[in-house]
């Protein structure tokens, strides 16, 4: 239930723009599969309580990583089975450089370019 | 279409009931900042004060095995509750790292303090101790620009270098306009004027590591205690 933490994220940085801004897309980056189920009922929870009114829809955004030894861009797909990794990449995605290697030269040196985790594109007036 | 990170904005509230932050830092390696941190959340509990650790030296975690925490994790309730080891709430990026190395460029450093500022429920606190990396780098960047209510609380030992280094290093916050309190002398040998506290060299202290009931006995713990006394008169609390 920490996507309830994040959830408020969101609503914070609406509410500090709600004056200009109309429609918002929420993206969830892949690496730290947010559960959109329980982030969308702590949005609506949270938004609830406040004043504004905005569009929001939610997107994902595929993880793609580039590693800083080889140069190979690499995905998910080639990432760690485990659970008890995946549910620790969940909590601090920074953890995938921990757990996650490039499947080409197997360096851990790699950069997270797309689909880290929670961001979110505003349109403004 | 501005893409924005959304995670800063709710900080500052993360942190609102938490009357006094004290960040250890030291600007050099080895000089006793997670001893000191540790000891100094033992001690601020045993005075009877809501007390919080969280461990920001991410690639040289090791608050968890001077304190000997266990398999403790965070529990999910709207964020994650640190868990409580020996009194005192407890954050580290080590629950999350199965205990393998933590090797993270700059970029992360500053993202996974984002993350973990952002996701953790610190509740009412009167004292959250934060164990900073050695030096100036991505994790200070983001205390200083995330909370500028911290309290700077460096650490040096008595060789010449690491006060040299500290010396120019403290500018940093000082520009900053942070509270900068006077240095700690850890592993000192002999009385010396000048210095905010000093905690004596103690032989048995590496020993105890691991195991909290014979940390509080050593002399090390006597001594951190009394810079505990300090802080809490400086703050008022």
């Amino acid at each position: 239930m920490h996507e309830w933490a994040l959830a408020e994220s969101v609503v914070k940085t609406l509410k500090n723009r709600k004056k200009t801004v109309f429609e918002a897309e929420v993206i969830f980056g892949t690496l730290q599969d947010i559960d959109e189920e329980i982030f969308t009922f702590a949005l609506k929870e949270i938004l609830n309580q406040e004043d504004f009114k905005v569009k929001i829809k939610i997107t994902k955004e595929d993880a793609v990583f580039e590693c800083l030894s080889c140069g190979k861009i690499f995905d998910l797909k080639e990432g760690t089975k485990d659970e008890i990794e995946k549910e620790n990449i969940h909590f601090l995605p920074e953890m995938a450089k921990v757990f996650l290697k490039c499947p080409s030269c197997k360096a851990k040196d790699f950069e997270i370019k797309k689909g880290r985790g929670l961001s979110l594109k505003l349109k403004e007036k | 279409m501005n893409i924005i990170d959304p995670r800063p904005s709710v900080i500052s509230q993360r942190f609102s009931q938490v009357k006094n932050i004290i960040a250890v830092t030291g600007f050099k390696g080895g000089v006793g900042k997670s001893g000191v941190s540790c000891a100094l959340a033992l001690a601020l509990t045993e005075k009877g004060f809501k007390t919080g650790l969280f461990d920001l030296d991410f690639s040289g975690a090791s608050d968890h095995l001077i304190l000997g925490s266990g398999k403790v994790f965070p529990r999910e309730e709207k964020g994650l509750l640190p868990p409580y080891v020996h009194g005192i709430k407890f954050m580290t990026a080590s629950y999350f790292s199965s205990d393998k190395a933590i090797a993270l460029r700059g970029s992360s450093v500053s993202s996974a303090i984002k993350e973990l500022f952002t996701v953790t429920i610190w509740g009412e606190l009167d004292y959250l101790i934060f164990d900073m990396p050695p030096g100036v780098g991505d994790a200070a960047f983001e205390v200083m620009n995330l909370i500028p209510s911290a309290i700077i609380l460096p650490v040096q030992t008595p060789c010449s270098l690491s006060a040299k280094v500290m010396e120019r290093s403290l500018e940093i916050y000082k520009e900053g306009k942070f509270k900068v309190l006077k240095t700690v002398q850890n592993m000192a040998v002999s009385k010396e004027k000048g210095f905010y506290h000093q905690i004596f060299y103690d032989k048995k202290w590496p020993k105890a590591a691991g195991k909290a009931d014979k940390l509080i006995k050593t002399s090390f713990y006597a001594d951190t205690f009394g810079l505990a006394g300090k802080l809490v008169k400086e703050s008022s609390l």
